[in-house]
C-alpha cells in the first residue's frame, strides 16, 4: 500500500486525487489518503441538495457542497474530521469490513472504544464517529469514510437541516444518526487522539510500503479533475435525480403556488397556482412558460419571476421573487 | 439473440438494489465494456457494464427503483449469434 499526502484541505482537490488515482493513474498496488477539508456538506452520489441541506445557510456561511461518487447520505466535514479514502483493485464484490477494520483498530489502541456497526459505520459509546461509503468504477473500488475528532457538531446540524419546501423525489434519503466528537467521549477530554496522532498509528498498522509524492503532471491533471467532475456547479446541482419541488408565498393578495419538475437540473414543467384573484390568465401562463426550461437554481427563477410581466391582485413581480 | 439484463447482487445477502441511473436508452448501440447504469445499495455505488455488444432493446425499470438480484432490468438484442 502506497501512501499519498494530498497537500490541501480543498475538497475539490481532495476528490480530484482520489478519483485521479482510481480511474486514471495506476502505482501497482492499494493507496491510501488521509486527507480533511475546510466547512463542507458532501452529498451522496444520488441525492438531491434540495432536500438535505439549507443552500442559503451553507452559501451564506461560505460551506462548500460537493457531490461525492459514492452512495449514501449527507455529510458535514471541517478541519476538526479526518477523511480516509482507499483506492484498490477490490473485486465485484461488496466489502467493508477489510477497510474498517484498521481504522477501528487504530482507534482502539489510541483508547477509543471503537466498533463496527453493521450499518457500515464506526460507532463509541452508542454513537456514529465514523461514517463510510464506497464507490466502483473501471474495475477500482474507492472506499471512503469520514472521523469526526471535534467537528462543529452544532454547524453540521444547522446546515443539513431540512429544509421548508415539499419535494417528491426517488433521490438517496440521508439517516440522520446521533454522531459524536471522538474528543467529546467519555475520558477523551485530556487525551483525545489528534489526527495527526491518529495518521501516525493508522500508517503503523497498515502495510503501507513507501510515500508517493505528487508530480507537477499528477497535480495538474488533479487540478483539471477537480474543477470538471467536483467543484462544477452543473455536477452538483444537474445531477439529482428528477424531482418535484412545490414552494408556497403568502402574499397579501393570497397564497400562490409554485411547482416545478426538475429534471437533470432542468425546470421540465411548471405549474403557478393558488387562491389569489386575477383576471390575468394570460400573464400567468406566459410567467408559468418563461419558467421552463430554466436551470433550477434560486436565483434563476427568481431572476425570471422578477422580470415576468404578469398582473396578480396585490402583488408585483419584484415582490414575488423575492417571497420565493 | 436477445439477453436479459438483470440486477445483480452485488455482496450475498444483498436484498435490493436501487437502479440509479441509465447511460442508455431503448435502441441504443452498446459495446462490451460500457457503462450502461449505476446501482446504489448499502453506500455502495458501482457501474455495470455490458458484457456483449448490440442494441438495447427495452428497458423495464426506471431510475430511482429498487428491484431485488435478478429482477429483468433491460434486454439487448446481441450481435453473438449464438
Amino acid at each position: 500500500m502506497i501512501y499519498i499526502e494530498t497537500g490541501t484541505d480543498d475538497v475539490y482537490l481532495n476528490f480530484g486525487v482520489e478519483y485521479y488515482f482510481a480511474a486514471e493513474k495506476q502505482l501497482g498496488e492499494d493507496v491510501l489518503l488521509l486527507w480533511s477539508t475546510t466547512p463542507t456538506i458532501m452529498l451522496g452520489k444520488y441525492q438531491n441538495p434540495y432536500e438535505e441541506i439549507d443552500l442559503s445557510y451553507a452559501s451564506a456561511k461560505g460551506i462548500h457542497l460537493v457531490r461525492r461518487l459514492s452512495g449514501g447520505g449527507a455529510i458535514y466535514t471541517d478541519g476538526g474530521g479526518f477523511q480516509y479514502s482507499f483506492i484498490g483493485g477490490g473485486g465485484e464484490d461488496i466489502e467493508f469490513e477489510r477497510y474498517m477494520i484498521p481504522i477501528v483498530e487504530a482507534l482502539r489502541k489510541m483508547g477509543v472504544e471503537a466498533e463496527s456497526s453493521g450499518r457500515n459505520d464506526i460507532m463509541a459509546n452508542g454513537r456514529k464517529i465514523s461514517g463510510n461509503a464506497q464507490f466502483k468504477a473501471s474495475g477500482r473500488t474507492v472506499h471512503h469514510g469520514s472521523l469526526l475528532f471535534s467537528t462543529n457538531i452544532e454547524e453540521m446540524e444547522r446546515a443539513t437541516a431540512l429544509p421548508e419546501y415539499k419535494i417528491r423525489s426517488k433521490a438517496i434519503k440521508s439517516v440522520r444518526d446521533r454522531v459524536v466528537n471522538i474528543s467529546d467521549l467519555k475520558g477523551m477530554r485530556e487525551r483525545y487522539p489528534t489526527p495527526t496522532s491518529f495518521k501516525k498509528k493508522l500508517l503503523t498498522l497498515l502495510p503501507v510500503s513507501g510515500e508517493y509524492v505528487l508530480t507537477d503532471a499528477d497535480l495538474s491533471r488533479v487540478r483539471s479533475i477537480a474543477e470538471t467532475k467536483f467543484r462544477d456547479e452543473k455536477n452538483i446541482f444537474g445531477s439529482s435525480p428528477n424531482f418535484t419541488i412545490e414552494k408556497e408565498c403568502r402574499t397579501p393578495g393570497g397564497t400562490i403556488i409554485f411547482g416545478f419538475e426538475v429534471k437533470r437540473g432542468i425546470v421540465s414543467d411548471a405549474s403557478v397556482r393558488g387562491d389569489f384573484f386575477s383576471a390575468d390568465s394570460d400573464g400567468v401562463d406566459s410567467l408559468r412558460s418563461s419558467l421552463i426550461g430554466l436551470q433550477f437554481k434560486p436565483e434563476a427563477i427568481k431572476r425570471a419571476v422578477a422580470s415576468s410581466d404578469f398582473n396578480i391582485y396585490g402583488i408585483t413581480s419584484s415582490d414575488l421573487s423575492e417571497l420565493l | 439473440m436477445k439477453k436479459n439484463i438483470a440486477m445483480p447482487a452485488l455482496k450475498p445477502d444483498m436484498k435490493e438494489g436501487i437502479l440509479c441511473r441509465w447511460n442508455v436508452e431503448a435502441g441504443d448501440s452498446v459495446s462490451a465494456g460500457d457503462v450502461i447504469y449505476e446501482v446504489e445499495t448499502d453506500k455502495v455505488v458501482a457501474e455495470i457494464e455490458a458484457d456483449s455488444s448490440g442494441t438495447i432493446s427495452d428497458i423495464f425499470v426506471e431510475e430511482g427503483d429498487a428491484v431485488e438480484p435478478g429482477t429483468v432490468l433491460a434486454q439487448i438484442e446481441t450481435d453473438d449469434i449464438v
